[in-house]
């Protein structure tokens, strides 16, 4: 404890010395925060978008080798051909779609699911019009269900028995959006569970715990199954499709019926259409695409569909966000390296303006070890105190600094025209319900221009780490200089 | 018995060719206050570091308490064995008496040291030398080169070490308290029972030593007081 306090004390007394030291270390500390502070944050920034849009898997249509099937098929028909109407329909099937959910590339994915469903003793909204209707162009208004998988297609259905309701598994974005509510019982939460709206529920007397019969439909055919109601939801989301202009059981979202993924995709494998299953893969990381996409392949994805990520559109964002972390970064081993050497070299110099004090000290017997913690001690108190100035210098100047340099790493990027990506026409259409439904993709995002930095843990952490190497290394310097001091020399040469 | 005793001792320095001392042979035992005399050059303060535990000797050995210094840890020698007066105050010059005395005490007692019962000792040696709180507290460099050789004794004395070894300690001090301070290293020889050694030019301070030894060409020869 003496040994501290005269550890403190010694600040005190060569505080010249000690001032001039301070400032060196203070800067240094101030400067790594800055630098921490702003690469730590570009850091996380650039992981989310490259998590968002680097690492996010697009299944696209290859529109260029459509287009070629496509005239190849009419140049067959007018030689006398049929039309390969297969060629322009590439798909993922619901299997296929569950598969690359399992590949050992994918990091994390988003999976729903829907399955057209009959259901012959229910009374279901619009179910009058369906009479009405009859089998006209039923199948093609199916396939533009809502936001459904469009490479899906259903199959051929005994019109007697349209589907007039919609089986969704793991659909719950609309809850999220606040347009649904439940208002009894709970959340589908096992297989068979399932919920209906408020509508579906009051026509016909259904309420939570009762029993809903339908069959499922698919190319395997339709199978009857039996579900539990375990919830009822509110329904504020628009009514129908079409906004009432073609008017159908199935077209009406108040004939959805919510449940969880694996009752939908548990029989998936026993249809080869029907099931139709929307998937969003995320990749480990954006170098895992050709894995996965070879492995996709030989999962028989169809090669008429591309397999893209965003890292374009992620490139384009972040850009002036990775030229910002690597100034920093430089700068960072600049001021590290150079301040490490400048500190080693006063500390050196320090240590020898002490040569008598330690020259004292040991003639009057304290030990090496002794004098090496008491030197320890006051390199650590001073980086101490030097660490706690420099956080808070370091945290206010490192948005200020940030925002200039971001200015001018945005300066120094040549804006590039937006240009369609993988996705071709559908990227050209993106944005489009077109485009929508292939995944396509445009680059026309724009580059980050705010970066608002923050002192996290990390940083604070990696900042003590630092400095307390710092610290270590120009003590280290002192110790090693004073095992080569002998008291006697020292106090003759004084003499 | 000798306290410290010298055998065949002889010391030379890193690229000389000869011997600083040799062949010195003596004997110091407590309750005596010895003088070393001799001219400059003569190898009194080269005899002086090897007594104090700052170096080793070439040849010969040198027992403390029977014990071979070379044998002992010579830092702990030095913190409780022995207590040396420099010619030179060797003082830490940016802290104050009472500091200089406090670190002499920390070094000595180590784990036991209590810092409490550590500043009232330092203060009373101080005063017994003529040092008084106010100046205790003062840095030492704005003390007098009397008082910091004062300061020195006292820090000396602090560990209450078995020898003393005084570096003409009195060189630069007027009559008066030379008087005193002599008074002191005798005092605390012959009270306590401790071996005091003073290395001198004086041939007063050598009179008043019980026994004197006279350093010449790096040799050893003990005269008597009165052929001194």
């Amino acid at each position: 404890m003496f040994l501290i306090q005269n550890a403190l004390a010694n600040l005190r007394r060569n505080l010249g010395r000690n001032l001039l030291l301070g400032v060196i270390i203070f800067a240094i500390i101030a400067t790594t925060a800055v630098t921490l502070i702003i690469n730590n944050t570009a850091n996380g920034i650039i992981e989310d978008y490259k998590f968002r849009f680097g690492s996010r898997v697009n299944i696209v249509p290859d529109t260029a080798r459509i287009m070629d099937n496509v005239l190849g098929s009419l140049g067959g028909m007018l030689g006398g051909g049929g039309f390969d109407r297969s060629a322009m329909n590439p798909r993922v099937t619901a299997q296929q779609s569950i598969a690359f959910a399992q590949l050992p590339y994918v990091h994390s994915y988003e999976m729903s699911a829907f399955q057209p469903a009959f259901a012959p003793l229910l009374y279901t909204v619009d179910g009058d019009a369906d009479i009405e209707i009859g089998g006209g162009g039923m199948g093609a208004m199916l396939g533009g269900g809502r936001g459904g998988n469009p490479l899906g297609v259903l199959p051929e259905i005994n019109m007697e028995t349209l589907p007039n309701l919609r089986l969704y598994g793991n659909s719950w974005e609309d809850f999220d959006a606040g347009l649904r509510e439940l208002v009894a019982g709970t959340f589908p939460a096992v297989y068979g569970d399932v919920m209906i709206s408020m509508e579906l529920a009051e026509l016909n007397g259904l309420s939570v715990g009762d029993v809903l019969p339908l069959y499922t439909v698919s190319s395997a055919g339709q199978t009857p199954r039996e579900f539990a109601i375990t919830g009822i939801f509110f329904d504020m989301t628009p009514e129908n499709a079409t906004g009432g202009f073609v008017r159908a059981s199935f077209l009406n979202r108040r004939n959805e019926v919510l449940t969880t993924l694996d009752t939908v995709i548990t029989h998936a494998g026993e249809a080869e259409a029907g099931i139709n299953v929307t998937a969003l893969y995320y990749l480990h990381d954006p170098s895992y695409l050709p894995y996965f996409e070879t492995a996709a392949r030989n999962l028989g994805l169809d090669d008429l569909l591309l397999v893209t990520t965003n890292e374009a559109e992620y490139l384009a964002i972040v850009e002036p966000v990775l030229g910002l972390r690597n100034v920093t970064q430089t700068f960072m081993v600049i001021v590290l390296v150079l301040g490490g050497i400048v500190l080693v070299v006063l500390a050196s110099i320090s240590v020898r303006e002490r040569k008598y004090e330690i020259g004292v000290l040991r003639a009057m017997g304290m030990k090496k070890k002794q004098l090496a913690f008491g030197l320890m001690t006051e390199m650590f108190a001073m980086t101490v105190v030097c660490l706690m100035l420099g956080l808070t210098a370091g945290s206010l100047a490192a948005q200020p600094i940030s925002d200039r340099l971001l200015a001018a790493q945005l300066e120094s990027i040549i804006p590039e025209e937006a240009a369609p990506e993988a996705g071709g026409i559908a990227g050209m259409l993106g944005g489009g319900r077109f485009g929508q439904m292939f995944g396509g993709n445009t680059i026309d995002a724009q580059p980050l221009s705010e970066l608002d930095v923050s002192l996290g843990l990390q940083s604070i952490l990696q900042i003590i780490a630092i400095s307390l190497l710092l610290a270590a290394l120009a003590g280290l310097v002192s110790i090693i200089r004073i095992t080569k001091y002998e008291p006697m020399k020292i106090l003759m040469e004084r003499t | 018995m000798p306290i410290l005793s010298l055998k065949n001792v002889a010391y030379r320095y890193e690229g000389a060719d000869k011997n600083a001392i040799s062949n010195i042979n003596a004997e110091f035992e407590a309750g005596k206050v010895y003088a070393i005399a001799g001219k400059s050059g003569s190898g009194k303060s080269t005899l002086l570091s090897l007594i104090a535990g700052l170096d080793t000797c070439s040849q010969g050995i040198i027992q403390y308490n029977k014990t071979d210094l070379k044998q002992m840890d010579r830092d702990a020698y030095r913190s409780n064995c022995i207590g040396v007066v420099f010619q030179a105050y060797n003082l830490l010059t940016n802290a104050c008496a009472v500091e200089n005395m406090l670190l002499s005490m920390y070094i000595s007692h180590g784990k036991n040291f209590n810092s409490k019962a550590a500043m009232q000792q330092a203060f009373t040696l101080l005063e017994k030398v003529g040092i008084d709180r106010g100046k205790a507290t003062r840095k030492v460099l704005k003390l007098s080169g009397g008082e910091q050789q004062r300061v020195g004794i006292a820090r000396a004395l602090a560990h209450n070490p078995d020898i003393l070894i005084a570096d003409e300690p009195t060189g630069n001090l007027d009559n008066d308290t030379e008087n005193e301070v002599l008074k002191m290293l005798i005092d605390f020889a012959h009270a306590e029972g401790k071996c005091v050694i003073i290395v001198t030019h004086s041939r007063k301070v050598a009179g008043m030593a019980d026994i004197q030894l006279n350093m010449a060409n790096g040799t050893l020869a003990e005269t008597t007081p009165a052929a001194a």
